[in-house]
């Protein structure tokens, strides 16, 4: 059986003026169904453009896919007519930002909002809402946006990606909005609904601690690429990419007291500055010679030439 | 809510004093003497010394400005003809804005402003409406229709139109009308008043028609800046709207489009234009002077020109004070409207 969603060769492209630049390069990985797979990364590393590209809905209409294959439980998503993926948006795959107050529409109901494109059997506002372990649904249901709190505008988002269950879940940065706690409390419901309904779920975060607590695997990204792609478990053990290693030693949650707190030196390079090599070359302290001549591509799950020893 | 509406009412006096003031000083100011219009008293020829005197007098435009100012708001008659306790003789004691009291013409004493601005509203006002419902019902989905199709050729074009009409003098605008469809034309539309000569003879409906035809053009001079500035500002509006995350989690849910566009963008888009569908009133009434005045049409803004031309400050003053007034509550009116639309203000 193929994997829920498959992704391979992604290149997507963004406008900036009159130039384009590409966002993201040569992105693949796969996802099978009730897995979570977490994508880290600084900002700008290409995590949101990543998340858009799948329901194909940029911020930016100029955006587009240049080349590369989505494939969500086996059919083609790259250049399916917009009508037909439209189809698919909220049935098949369900989407959840990060700042609830941006994503819901400040002059409508919420309960209107969930239940909205439902059919009429299916639009049970009060329903979705308790799933989502709202106390309140029916006060929520009838509640603008702004009437509720952070922590249940978030839950009453994530009630609306979760309406018609479908099958892929997509969330960029769910939590960065919301104080640590309430962040937890999001973020073990999703992985819940995730688990309990068998769907794929994808959690974009810039907190690699977090994305180690609740994946099962892990993407690092860094420029537009993904760099490592590992399970929790070995990730948390033994980083292979330098990146990686960087990313979890500036983890300020695992840095062990009197232990110093390693921030990454140097800054992430700007979006479509053009690079030869391995973009994280300027930054790595392994780096040779070799690193700014030819680019590491993405071979057993890390792009590096020299990267760090697997401890026996 | 409550407090909001409070607010804004505590300010409706002192903008409203605060323009009357304006205005009184910007008539004053100006050059010329009303005393010395051609039109004072025509039965006795140029007036003499003793009448200009008497005319001074009788207006108190021998007196300080402020005096001028306390009796143009009233409520007390400061003339020699006015309230005993300012030394008047008490035949007319209360007058001014206050006693709602406009008083009469300088250059016709027998005609009472009030009712002279009645009949003349009877005939703007429904111009100016006409005007601003053609402008809203062109301009939104004009305005919504080009943000979606932002940057398209026709867009373009469209964009340019409306630069065009925004940026030419209404009086430029009104001429071309009457010089591109008027006689010396394509002759298709009739260019002066709002009747033919026999339009008395004229059974309802043919009256009707021929009303209707000539009020064409006019409302067209009338609309169209006014149209090409909110369609921009619609434009905008509804760029921004559609540059909200809520529009693509509208999308992720599947919705066709047109409800994204419509249910999703645009309410929000339309929440400023309430605001602008009261700006657009100073327009319309500034453009019904010229328009009026084009197309020989007896209204209000025709009044305010020819009072201007004689220094009739006590018609000018209680043109621009009505004016003033209907736009201030009118600016209340779109705020409370604003408030009640917007649920972040009702249940704020
Ligand atoms: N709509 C857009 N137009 C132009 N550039 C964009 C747009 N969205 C993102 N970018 C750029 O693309 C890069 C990747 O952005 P993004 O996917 O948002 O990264 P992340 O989510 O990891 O912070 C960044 O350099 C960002 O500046
Ligand atoms: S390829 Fe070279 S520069 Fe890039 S991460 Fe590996 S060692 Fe560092
Ligand atoms: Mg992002």
């Amino acid at each position: 059986m193929s994997a829920l969603l498959e992704i391979s060769g992604l290149c997507v492209s963004h406008a900036r003026g009159t130039q384009r630049f590409l966002a993201l390069e040569q992105v693949g990985f796969a996802l099978e169904a009730g897995e979570v797979l977490a994508v880290v990364g600084e900002s700008g590393s290409g995590k949101s453009t990543l998340l858009a590209s799948i329901p194909r809905l940029f911020a930016d209409p100029e955006s587009r896919i240049e080349a590369g294959s989505i494939r969500l439980a086996g059919r083609e998503l790259a250049g399916l007519p917009e009508d037909q993926l439209r189809a698919l948006r909220g049935s098949s795959i369900g989407l959840v930002f990060q700042d609830a107050q941006a994503a819901l529409n400040p002059v409508l109901r919420v309960g209107m909002q969930v239940t909205e494109g439902l059919s009429a059997h299916a639009a049970d506002a009060l329903a979705l809402l308790a799933r989502v372990g709202l106390p309140e649904p029916a006060r929520a249901a009838a509640a603008y946006p702004h009437q509720l709190s952070g922590g249940m505008r978030q839950r009453a988002l994530l009630a609306l990606a979760l309406a018609r269950r479908p099958k892929l879940l997509l969330a960029d940065e769910p939590t960065s909005a919301l104080d640590p706690v309430l962040g937890r409390e999001i973020l073990a419901l999703l992985c819940g609904a995730a688990e309990r309904e068998g769907m794929g779920l994808v959690l974009v975060t810039h907190e690699i601690g977090l994305a180690l607590r609740h994946a099962q695997r892990v993407a690092v990204m860094y420029a537009g690429r993904i760099v490592e792609i590992a399970s929790a478990a070995e990730l948390a053990r033994q980083p292979r990419h330098p990146y990686s290693a960087a990313l979890l030693a500036a983890d300020p949650a695992r840095t062990r007291r009197g232990e110093r707190f390693a921030a990454i030196p140097g800054s992430a390079p700007a979006a479509g500055e053009h690079r030869s090599g391995c973009a994280f070359a300027p930054r790595c302290a392994r780096a040779r010679e070799r690193c700014t001549r030819e680019r590491p591509l993405l071979e057993s799950g890390c792009a590096c030439f020299f990267p760090l020893e697997v401890r026996p | 809510m409550g407090a909001y509406l409070r607010r804004r009412l505590a300010w409706l006096l002192p903008s409203f004093l605060g323009i009357t003031l304006i205005v009184f000083l910007a008539v004053r100011l100006a050059p010329g003497d009303p005393a010395l219009r051609e039109g004072f008293d025509p039965s006795s020829g140029a007036p003499s010394a003793a009448d200009l005197e008497r005319f001074r007098s009788e207006h108190l435009l021998d007196r300080p400005l402020l005096v001028q100012y306390l009796h143009f708001l009233g409520p007390f008659d400061l003339s020699p003809r006015g309230q005993r306790w300012f030394g008047g003789s008490g035949e007319h004691p209360w007058s001014g804005l206050l006693a709602l009291d406009l008083g009469t013409e300088f250059r016709r004493p027998h005609v009472h402003i009030a009712q002279e601005l009645g009949r003349r509203l009877a005939v703007t006002a429904p111009l100016a409406l006409c005007a601003g419902l053609f402008a809203f019902a062109i301009a939104i989905p004009l305005g919504a229709w080009s943000a979606v199709r932002r940057g398209h050729k026709r867009e373009r074009g469209v964009a340019l139109l409306l630069f065009t009409l925004h940026s030419i003098p209404g009086f430029w605008l009104a001429l071309l009308l009457v010089l591109g469809f008027g006689a010396s034309g394509l002759s298709w539309l009739p260019v002066l008043g709002l009747h033919s000569a026999g339009a008395s003879e004229l059974s309802g409906w043919e009256w009707t028609l021929d009303l209707v035809r000539h009020s064409i053009l006019p409302v067209l001079a009338l609309a169209l800046g006014s149209l090409a500035y909110l369609a921009r500002q619609v434009r905008g509006s509804m760029l921004e709207a559609l540059a909200q995350e809520y529009v693509i989690t509208a999308r992720s849910k599947g919705l066709p489009e047109r409800v994204v566009i419509l249910r999703h963008a645009l309410r929000n888009a339309l929440l400023p234009t309430i605001t602008l569908a009261v700006m657009i009133l100073p327009a319309l009434v500034g453009g019904s002077v010229i328009v009026e005045t084009i197309f020989g049409i007896p209204g209000m803004g025709r009044y305010a020109y020819e009072a201007l031309l004689e220094r009739d400050y006590a018609v000018i003053q209680a043109v621009t004070a009505l004016s003033a007034f209907v736009t201030l509550l009118a600016l209340l009116f779109a705020d409370v409207c604003y408030a009640w639309a917007d649920p972040r203000i009702r249940h704020g």
